[in-house]
């Protein structure tokens, strides 16, 4: 047996080290300038792996949401009376917007203003994976082009922005969210209408925020403003809710002001999100 | 034979890098320990490098990174690069392979996986001008080291397994022949 051993060739591992690591750049390449080559391979594979997340997904949810079931009940009570204050606020506050509506309704009859925040259709999607490094800033989702997804699509949670579509299979897709160091979009505060640059970042957002940079000086900013999207971005809708402006200050330019930016979403608990169906 | 039994060995463990993925991109998302997941993958190929050397090492390397090339949404050749290396340096430690110290595979997972979350602080934070790498170490780097760790006995044991049960039949039938 030794003998036939022997007959073998013999590689040296280095040289297979320096063809892998050739083969390896080769590929990032390819991948970089050819991207569209190596997407059929990458559909193909996803067309393995995504039925299995979503099967394991499901089992890994439910053990989950059964931790969850065994949470403090006091929690619970005192979160109920918490929320039946709010309740009572918030109908009271509904009535008042409801008055202010009907007055606004009819100051835009008056003017013939066409309104200003058309519904978007929107799809529902369900996430099953995120990336494995830092989880909660790029996931994929359980629609993809079949359901009618494509490339640039606004994403939300709730009323706020959550991020934007980056790659799409047959039947699942890849979003980018607002908290990823590379993502940055062009946001204005809503009551002045003054623009500025929303940078994800997950140094910030470990403290429970993202950066808000290039305010004007003279910008009418106020604490606890509403940043919404700007319509300036070539990619995102105008006029969703991204977060909240805190912390406004000179920055170290002297020319600009920065803020730090609090998401309207829940990074940490999402489920299910919704896809604008409509792009730019 | 050797070869039938090499190529069984090979679709084995291709199975078990695939279920690991999905492990580690559904299941253990949902359970993050300090907001980190455990990298699956990267313990599977330390084993299979430590057990069987570096010619493995790489070539099983070669085949994670690319599942998470594939899957995820890096670049083609991203992961494949850290991953090789790893494969290759921990081969080395085939050498001092013996069948019962469990805390040698320990000591290496740890030590790859640091070089790994280097790898990926370096290209995706650094290259971004976040260079504040304590921030980085504090949250992403030594918490997923120690949770990689702390998952990584199952799987060295499973993936030790199936080298070993594959090597033991080809033994049985290379003596028969």
């Amino acid at each position: 047996m030794d003998r036939r051993r022997k007959k073998r060739i013999r590689i040296n591992p280095k040289y297979l080290l320096i063809a892998a690591m050739m083969l390896c750049i080769g590929l990032l390449f390819v991948s970089y300038r050819y991207p569209s080559k190596v997407k059929p391979l990458r559909i193909a594979v996803a067309k393995v792996i995504s039925p299995m997340q979503r099967g394991i997904n499901t089992i890994g949810r439910a053990i989950s949401r059964k931790l969850d079931n065994l949470a403090d009940i006091n929690d619970l009570i005192n979160e109920n009376i918490e929320l039946k204050e709010e309740l009572d606020q918030l109908k009271y506050d509904y009535k008042m917007t409801l008055q202010d509506n009907n007055e606004l309704a009819a100051y835009r009859n008056l003017y013939d203003l066409d309104q200003k925040y058309v519904t978007y259709p929107k799809v529902a999607a369900r996430i099953i994976s995120r990336d494995t490094n830092n989880i909660y800033n790029s996931f994929t989702i359980d629609k993809g082009s079949n359901q009618g997804i494509a490339i640039d699509m606004n994403v939300l949670a709730g009323n706020g922005l959550v991020g934007i579509v980056t790659d799409v299979m047959p039947d699942t897709a890849t979003v980018c969210s607002i908290i990823d160091d590379s993502c940055a979009l062009s946001g204005m505060f809503m009551k002045s209408s003054d623009t500025c640059i929303v940078s994800g970042s997950l140094e910030s957002m470990s403290k429970g925020y993202i950066n808000v940079s290039m305010i004007s000086l003279n910008a009418d900013a106020e604490e606890n403003a509403e940043i919404v999207t700007s319509h300036i971005s070539d990619k995102y809708h105008q006029g969703i809710l991204v977060g909240y402006a805190v912390n406004i200050e000179v920055d170290s330019s002297n020319m600009m002001k920065k803020a730090r930016l609090i998401p309207a979403v829940d990074f940490e608990h999402l489920d299910t999100v919704l896809i604008i169906t409509e792009l730019k | 034979m050797s070869y039938l039994m090499s190529s069984v060995r090979f679709f084995i463990i291709l199975i078990e890098l695939l279920l690991l993925y999905v492990l580690q991109s559904s299941v253990f998302v949902e359970f993050p320990l300090a907001n980190v997941v455990p990298d699956l993958l990267l313990v599977a190929v330390v084993t299979i490098s430590y057990t069987r050397g570096n010619k493995d090492g790489i070539f099983y390397g070669f085949l994670s990174g690319l599942i998470l090339d594939l899957c995820g949404n890096t670049s083609l050749g991203f992961y494949c690069i850290p991953f090789v290396l790893i494969g290759y340096f921990i081969g080395f430690s085939n050498r001092i392979y013996r069948n019962t110290a469990v805390n040698m595979p320990l000591f290496l997972v740890a030590g790859g996986e640091l070089v790994l979350m280097l790898y990926y602080y370096v290209f995706h934070f650094l290259i971004q001008g976040k260079t504040n790498i304590g921030f980085y170490l504090q949250t992403l780097i030594l918490p997923k080291t120690i949770y990689t760790v702390l998952v990584a006995i199952p799987i060295y044991f499973l993936i030790r397994f199936s080298v070993s049960w594959t090597d033991r039949h080809r033994l049985r039938n290379s003596e028969s022949d």
